[in-house]
């Protein structure tokens, strides 16, 4: 294993160990059903189900659905590295914890590299996120990584892991723009050509220029099949 | 309303895991390329021998086994100086090719000006992604062909293998195309597209 990815491995063991410590922190468990196909050589679709769980909620450990998202993002590749999406959300929050459901868009730029083994990815999202309340406006870029862990390519039935770093501002009227940053860690599986799936944790640091910033992990695990 | 917040995660979770059974009982069933790590123990003794004098101060020293179909392989590679090499061998130990890393002004002029006239009959929009200047053995004396590859020697029986990005008819697609030393056309052959998707979303 090479140093860049022991070193990403301390990393999420790291961030792990840092939000132990924490007080009132918020745990969430988010299982995802994606699929995605080709509707020509350039554009393809992909559809998915997410839902979150809560499984830590100010200390106490509970299990109870605060929402469904439903997404879909069409996919248009503009070289063989770089593509353009647009995305619709619906999340349906109103009947799980009463929070409000959201009407989600989004505008995405992803370029990918991979120079040799690791691969790289940088995506750009801009978002509108609507509510009856407000809209707010994000913004955010992503770097990727990702690297199969056993040799230099990944074939079926090999594992691999995707460790990504994402800061976002969130801009919304008669509001205080508010800084998050995230971080998230995966290990998944090439289990048939089509077909994946994956397990892994992120941490989030909400609105982190506020005095009191939000702390929040999250257990990840979904599947991604391809038609 | 409320019965469906009840059931919710009991079907997510239900969803969950016949993904998962479906993904691990279709495994079984199918037989793809392969590469993978395998130990020093592992590559054929012959090889390591005459491979030997020139390991000496290599790093990030790996070695590969590629299984295709009946077709098996080994590969070793390194980094020596500022070079990055891939040898490879037959299961019996019999060199097969040795492969080093280079950029485009590595290569004679006269056959990059041929390797990109033969792009532009072919694509309308290339990009290098990656090159590779090719050894291979195919009945010449094994020593000689490591000399001359060590030696990083310009000579006719040599190969350039270079992935590209090739742009046609709006078609953005991922190529590996191999040309002998003069900038002659030998193969070329399109990559499998990759999913990104589940790094992506």
């Amino acid at each position: 294993m090479s140093s860049i990815k022991r070193g990403f491995l301390f990393l999420v063991l790291f961030a792990h160990w840092n939000i132990q410590g924490q007080e009132n922190l918020t745990g969430f468990w988010q299982p995802q059903v994606g699929l995605g196909y080709q509707v020509s050589e350039q554009y393809a679709h992909n559809f998915s189900v997410a839902s979150r769980f809560f499984i830590v909620e100010e200390g106490e450990t509970t299990f109870s659905n605060r929402q469904i998202d439903l997404v879909h993002f069409s996919n248009y590749k503009i070289r063989e590295n770089q593509s353009l999406a647009l995305g619709i959300q619906y999340r349906f929050r109103e009947s799980f914890d009463g929070g409000a459901n959201e009407l989600r868009l989004t505008q995405q730029y992803n370029q990918r590299s991979r120079p040799f083994v690791i691969r790289f990815g940088h995506r750009i999202r801009s978002e509108q996120r609507i509510t009856k309340a407000r809209t707010t406006h994000r913004f955010r870029y992503r770097f990727a990584l990702d690297f199969p862990l056993q040799g230099e390519k990944l074939d079926v039935g090999e594992a691999y892991l995707v460790a990504t770093v994402e800061p976002l501002l969130s801009i919304a009227k008669g509001r205080n723009p508010e800084y998050d940053g995230r971080i998230s860690a995966q290990i998944g599986w090439q289990l048939q050509k089509d077909f994946k799936i994956q397990f892994g944790t992120e941490y989030r640091m909400e609105d982190f220029t506020h005095t009191l910033p939000e702390h929040v992990f999250f257990i990840l695990s979904s599947v991604q099949l391809t038609l | 309303m409320k019965s469906i917040v009840f059931d919710m995660p009991k079907f997510s979770l239900l969803l969950f895991i016949s993904c998962f059974l479906w993904g691990i009982l279709g495994t079984a069933q199918q037989k793809n390329e392969r590469e993978s790590r395998v130990t020093e123990k592992e590559i054929p003794e012959n090889a390591l021998i005459l491979l030997k004098p020139y390991l000496e101060d290599a790093k990030r020293l790996r070695y590969y086994q590629e299984s295709d179909g009946d077709k098996r392989s080994f590969e070793v590679k390194f980094k020596k100086g500022k070079l990055r090499y891939s040898v490879e061998f037959s299961p019996e130990g019999k060199l097969e090719d040795v492969e080093f890393l280079i950029k485009s002004t590595d290569i004679p002029d006269e056959t990059w000006e041929a390797i990109q006239s033969e792009f532009q009959k072919k694509f309308s929009k290339t990009y290098v992604k990656k090159i590779q200047q090719q050894y291979p053995s195919e009945g010449r004396a094994e020593s000689e062909v490591l000399k001359e590859a060590f030696q990083n020697l310009i000579l006719p029986y040599i190969r350039y293998e270079l992935v590209v990005a090739g742009k046609n008819q709006n078609h953005h697609r991922l190529y590996e195309i191999l040309f002998d030393a003069k900038g002659e056309l030998l193969l070329l052959r399109e990559f499998a597209p990759t999913n990104y998707d589940h790094v992506l979303y």
